[in-house]
């Protein structure tokens, strides 16, 4: 008869034993697929948060540091009741970075998206704008805030779903006198896709726009997804439906003068967080930017916060795995000793009968590797009932035991803070809690681990017995 | 010509205590042999000596001529030798049938039948047969590995005299109609009076006696 016979003849005739085998098995089982699903689903977590997310920097002028940087004096003015006087003065650096730059920076890999904005504060004809809630200098009432960009497609706020494009088409590289508005504005304005919105270039001497015609299309309309809260301070030239976006060509017109050429700042997005210091060093080495003029400034703490609690939660889980794992391991050992133990009986027949001790031994493996087969196949329905809950609840502690201020994560958005507009907004991963799900892979490790364990934990329960002399064994019978 | 051969063995504890000194025996098959002796003389040390259990201090144990080391004493307990055992050493998990069947080479069901168990007991748990009915399973065991000898520790020492009767008939059988060797430590006057050969042990001396 042989070993796997004789295992199936026991597990089946000893019900007793295999139900409490199959009891703890499924326990351990339980326990260990839950820790290794859990696992996985903080890793796919991590990833997902880095890829939503993403890592971010800017390279803009070093205001304090460049070289190139000019500070002008522009007018005098003196305050007509007060009799005081003021002076105005504007700042810019001679060097800029241009649409080559941007260019150049878009290939290097990694990086996701790359942006840079000029911008104006430029008053339309047609408009009717809508009111900010708090007011702006006069000069300043029928203006709204007009942005540079090489691609509207590519600018944060479109990339990060702050804005969408409603109608028409988004402006790109080579488009010229082409501009976007907010659907809103248009209906108020009575304006639509195709037709012409008009300005005038800014004059220096007038300190107005009052030079040059420039008639803009309107080649497509956004709506905005979120706006400003209720008692939000914001003037009307910031109000986010009074945006517009014009091609770059058009927004240096605009300037009037030959100060501005180019950008003052670039703003990259990169695909991976963990990826952030390849990529600036990369970009550091590109040629064309003048980097006495320009400085660098990462920006990863979004990421690092919403990060924080899921590395908790994945050192924790691995820790309870290996604690789980080591358990097993010593509770199954324990229990299969002193059942082997009272076994001694038989292994001193079998013995007595010429049957080697690894088939002996290999009985007693197949015995429990039957159970446990069918154990740890019933533990994917009972570590999908639990897996979900368990790692929620242990991502909710690591939240609550985090370093860092993570409160906000949780707080339902984050708000991403984009020098003026605090209005892009990006739904965090770790908000919902984790999507934890019993896969195939899973199931595999299980059943790797689980084989590891059983194979530990036989060999060390059936090591006392082995170690004896048959005649020993049947002295012991006897 | 003998199958079985003790050649100047010699066994002794770790603590000093010789219990075989220069012991040689010749077995044969065709015969029961019944080991006779007071307790702790060292009848069942013999056994296991010849069986493979255990191994000589000095000497050597010989089947067919050859040292049962040799091939190993797995291979001797598997191939050359049965054990029958006064306390049965029955498997509890299994059938009478599936014991007999354990390293069976020859088919179980004749034996078990032919050792008087009827068809519904051979199936049934081996635990709910009488002492009898579990001592012919274990013959049963050492019969279907047909091995050429047995190896019987006081197999009729739990049974009733009638039983017992039965049991020497049994091995006597298997002796003289089956051609075995067949050796029995035993204390039962009632057995040695129905072996071939009394091998008695006194002294760790080991003193054979045919009875004609």
């Amino acid at each position: 008869m042989g070993f796997v016979k004789r295992a199936f003849l026991y597990v089946t005739r000893k019900r007793g034993k295999s139900v409490l085998l199959f009891v703890i098995l499924l326990v351990m089982a339980t326990f260990v697929l839950t820790g290794l699903s859990i696992w996985k689903a903080s890793e796919a977590a991590q990833l997902d948060l880095r890829q939503s997310l993403g890592g971010k920097f800017d390279i803009h002028v070093d205001w304090e540091n460049s070289p190139h940087v000019v500070k002008e004096n522009v007018k005098e003015e003196t305050g007509g009741k007060t009799g005081k006087s003021s002076t105005s003065f504007i700042q810019y650096s001679t060097v800029q970075l241009t649409p080559d730059n941007l260019g150049a920076i878009k290939a290097v890999p990694g990086v996701k998206h790359c942006s840079a904005r000029q911008a104006n504060l430029v008053p339309f004809a047609e408009f009717s704008l809508f009111p900010g809630t708090v007011a702006a200098d006069a000069k300043y009432k029928s203006h709204t805030k007009v942005l540079g960009v090489c691609s509207t497609e590519e600018d944060e706020l479109f990339t990060t779903g702050t804005l969408t494009l409603a109608e028409g088409r988004h402006i790109s590289d080579g488009d010229s006198n082409a501009a976007i508005i907010s659907q809103d504005l248009a209906e108020k304005s009575g304006l639509q896709v195709g037709d012409y919105i008009t300005t005038h270039s800014y004059s220096l001497e007038d300190q107005a726009f009052t030079g040059q015609e420039i008639r803009v299309q309107i080649i497509g309309l956004f709506t905005p997804n979120a706006v400003e809260q209720f008692g939000e301070t914001v003037t009307t030239y910031d109000k986010i439906q009074n945006r517009v976006f014009v091609d770059l060509q058009t927004s240096v017109a605009m300037d009037g003068g030959e100060i501005n050429y180019g950008f003052s700042a670039i703003n990259v997005t990169i695909d991976d967080p963990q990826d952030m210091a390849r990529v600036v060093s990369e970009v550091k080495a590109l040629p064309g930017i003048d980097w006495t003029a320009f400085t660098i400034q990462a920006d990863n703490g979004t990421y690092e916060k919403a990060a924080a609690p899921l590395a908790t939660l994945n050192e924790l889980v691995i820790t309870l795995l290996v604690v789980i794992i080591v358990v097993s391991a010593v509770i199954l050992a324990l229990i299969l000793t002193l059942w082997t133990k009272t076994r001694i009986h038989e292994t001193g027949v079998f013995l007595s009968v010429g049957i080697k001790k690894f088939a002996i031994i290999g009985q007693y493996l197949i015995e429990v590797l039957l159970i446990a087969v069918l154990a740890f196949g019933f533990s994917y329905f009972t570590s999908n009932a639990v897996a979900g809950q368990i790692g929620n609840h242990l991502l909710e502690q690591s939240i609550q035991t985090a370093p860092e201020d993570e409160g906000d994560i949780t707080a339902g958005a984050a708000a991403v803070d984009v020098g003026a507009d605090h209005l892009i907004q990006e739904p965090l991963p770790a908000e919902d809690g984790i999507q934890v799900s019993v896969g195939p892979d899973n199931f595999a490790r299980l059943y790797l681990i689980g084989l590891i364990i059983i194979i530990v934990a036989v060999s060390t329960s059936s090591v006392t017995v082995m170690r004896l002399k048959p005649r020993e064994i049947l002295s012991k019978m006897s | 010509m003998s199958i079985l051969e003790l050649k100047n063995v010699c066994y002794s504890y770790e603590k000093g205590k010789v219990v075989l000194a220069d012991v040689n025996a010749e077995l044969e098959k065709g015969k029961l042999y019944a080991v006779l002796g007071p307790s702790g003389s060292g009848k069942t040390t013999l056994l296991a000596l010849l069986g493979g259990l255990d191994t000589p201090t000095q000497g050597s144990v010989l089947f067919d001529g050859e040292n049962i080391r040799t091939k190993g004493l797995e291979y001797h307990r598997r191939h050359h030798i049965s054990l029958i055992f006064q306390s049965y050493n029955l498997i509890d998990y299994m059938t009478p049938m599936e014991n007999a069947q354990l390293t069976a080479k020859l088919d179980a069901g004749p034996v078990l039948e032919r050792l008087g168990l009827a068809r519904d007991e051979i199936t049934r748990n081996v635990l709910k047969l009488s002492g009898g009915q579990q001592q012919r399973v274990a013959i049963a065991r050492a019969l279907s590995s047909d091995a050429p000898v047995i190896l019987a520790d006081e197999p009729t020492g739990n049974l009733d005299a009638d039983t017992a009767e039965e049991i020497t008939a049994v091995l006597k059988e298997s002796a003289h109609a089956l051609g075995k060797c067949v050796v029995v430590v035993t204390h039962s006057g009632q057995v040695a009076n129905q072996a071939d050969v009394i091998l008695e042990i006194k002294r760790g001396q080991l003193k054979e006696r045919e009875i004609k």
